[in-house]
């Protein structure tokens, strides 16, 4: 995919993140300039979720800054969404949820009833519309955050280790959902430590190793033949020693 | 142990027979109270909900009077609302001492800390746990205390229940600047501390029974509201 996304390229400068004494991203530049889909790959703990957040703007660097096409992220820009690992909701409907962060983000009343139904529709959940979020499967839930955030058109689509706690069914159903979006033309960055997945999807990875990048590359060179000695060890499912 | 029968069935016997009397006295308390807890349930849902959701200066201030005011004295506030309502107090001209005004207004002063305090905490609650997914969506406070009123509506009823209880069995604070005028101010809890005194226990047993019904019939509502939710989140 090479369409043109406005928002294109990323640049993370020398970005680092501390809790107290300990630095949990330490450091890190890079680039993200191509469409498709990013992997952040890594083991946990690595620091993706931050990134991930941090790219968002959910969370603040300590040091360094963000910009995407040379804007630093704001919290009032919808052209960017982020699925967290365990999201949360209300104890409404399914439909309340999409009508609600199209309210938060002002957009045009005439276009929610449309926004919605093809969220819905492009996400399976068209005959769950009004089934209250408690009582979804975990599939479910997934595939509703997921159209909580694709209901606003974002142009770029973050994704924290979404499938973590899904079937193998489940998983590929939600595989397919982030390739669709992904060939509508929004730019994917998601985090991973599942090696297969990963190699299902990327078209770019990120390795992470201790809040740091050991390795970028595009995805079918990464996976053949990776350049940094510590994603060797991690595609060979070694352990790798905390130094 | 007959003259405590005795009690017992004559107290029956005004309940049982809706005595006028009894009507007037249970009928002046349920207004009263309710009234406070309308007036204290407006004031506070608003004030519990923004003090869950936003940080400001005085926040730290302003949380810790509403709990510490949670126990407050009610004979201290009697004393209080009556000097401001007396005569000579600055608002003696609105003529509200020894009226069920002035004891509505007595209430809802007592209950207004712990209906909000309650409010907070549930409210508080239930932000802290979305508040990551509500910056991941770019939602402020302002977009999502409704729904999150509505998420804490169990709790909601429950602090009002709460409030509504304190309202009723309270005696000290409506004693004060209500007076305990027959037809006028006479109360459940006024009304059985005067009988009582007087060693007429029927009237005073009889209320006592209504009051106690009344305690019950609110804790009971409360755990069936939380066993409630908690069988629907169990399923």
């Amino acid at each position: 995919m090479t369409q043109l996304n406005p928002h294109l390229p990323l640049r993370l400068d020398n970005l680092s993140y501390s809790i107290g004494s300990k630095t949990l991203i330490d450091n890190l530049s890079a680039e993200i300039k191509s469409a498709g889909i990013s992997i952040i790959l890594g083991h946990n703990g690595a620091g993706k979720s931050l990134l991930l957040k941090l790219m968002h703007g959910v969370l603040q660097p300590s040091a360094g800054a963000i910009y995407w096409q040379q804007q630093i992220p704001d919290s009032d820009q919808y052209w960017r969404s982020l699925v967290l690992q365990k999201p949360s909701f209300f104890e409404r409907s399914v439909r309340f949820h999409l009508e609600f962060i199209l309210g938060v983000s002002k957009t045009e009343k005439s276009q929610h009833r449309e926004r919605i139904e093809h969220a819905l529709e492009i996400c399976g959940l068209s005959e769950l519309h009004q089934r209250k979020v408690s009582s979804l499967s975990g599939g479910e839930i997934q595939r509703l955050s997921l159209a909580r955030a694709w209901v606003l058109r974002p142009k770029v689509l973050l994704l924290d280790e979404p499938t973590v706690a899904l079937d193998p069914p489940a998983v590929s159903q939600f595989e397919t959902l982030v390739k669709q979006f992904r060939d509508s033309g929004s730019k994917i960055i998601m985090t991973t430590h599942d090696i297969p997945q990963a190699q299902r999807l990327a078209d770019e990875v990120l390795f992470i190793y201790q809040g740091k990048l050991a390795e970028q590359a595009e995805a079918n060179s990464f996976f053949k033949a990776p350049t940094s000695c510590i994603a060797q060890h991690y595609l060979k499912g070694q352990l790798i020693a905390e130094t | 142990m007959q003259e405590s029968t005795s009690i017992w069935a004559q107290a029956w016997y005004l309940i049982s027979s809706l005595d006028a009397t009894l009507l007037e006295i249970v009928s002046l308390s349920l207004r009263v109270s309710l009234s406070a807890v309308l007036i204290a349930t407006l004031i506070a849902i608003p004030l519990g909900a923004i003090l869950a959701c936003y940080r400001f200066i005085g926040h730290t201030a302003i949380t810790s009077i509403l709990t510490a005011l949670m126990g407050l004295p009610p004979v201290v506030v009697g004393l209080g609302l009556y000097m401001l309502l007396s005569r000579s107090g600055p608002m003696g001209d609105l003529n509200l001492l020894f009226s069920s005004s002035a004891m509505v207004l007595a209430q809802s002063i007592l209950i207004l800390p712990i209906i909000a305090s309650l409010m907070q905490q549930a409210v508080a609650e239930h932000y802290q746990r979305h508040l990551e997914q509500f910056r991941a969506l770019g939602a402020r406070q302002h977009h999502v205390i409704l729904p999150l009123l509505w998420d804490a509506r169990r709790a909601l009823i429950t602090s009002v229940l709460t409030g509504f209880g304190r309202a009723s069995a309270e005696v000290g604070a409506v004693l004060i600047v209500g007076g305990n005028i027959n037809h006028v101010s006479r109360v459940m809890t006024t009304t059985i501390a005067l009988e009582t005194s007087k060693g007429n226990l029927e009237l005073a047993m009889a209320l006592g029974l209504i009051l106690l019904f009344i305690s019950f019939s609110i804790t009971s509502l409360m755990i069936l509201i939380r066993d409630d939710h908690r069988l629907k989140n169990h399923n």
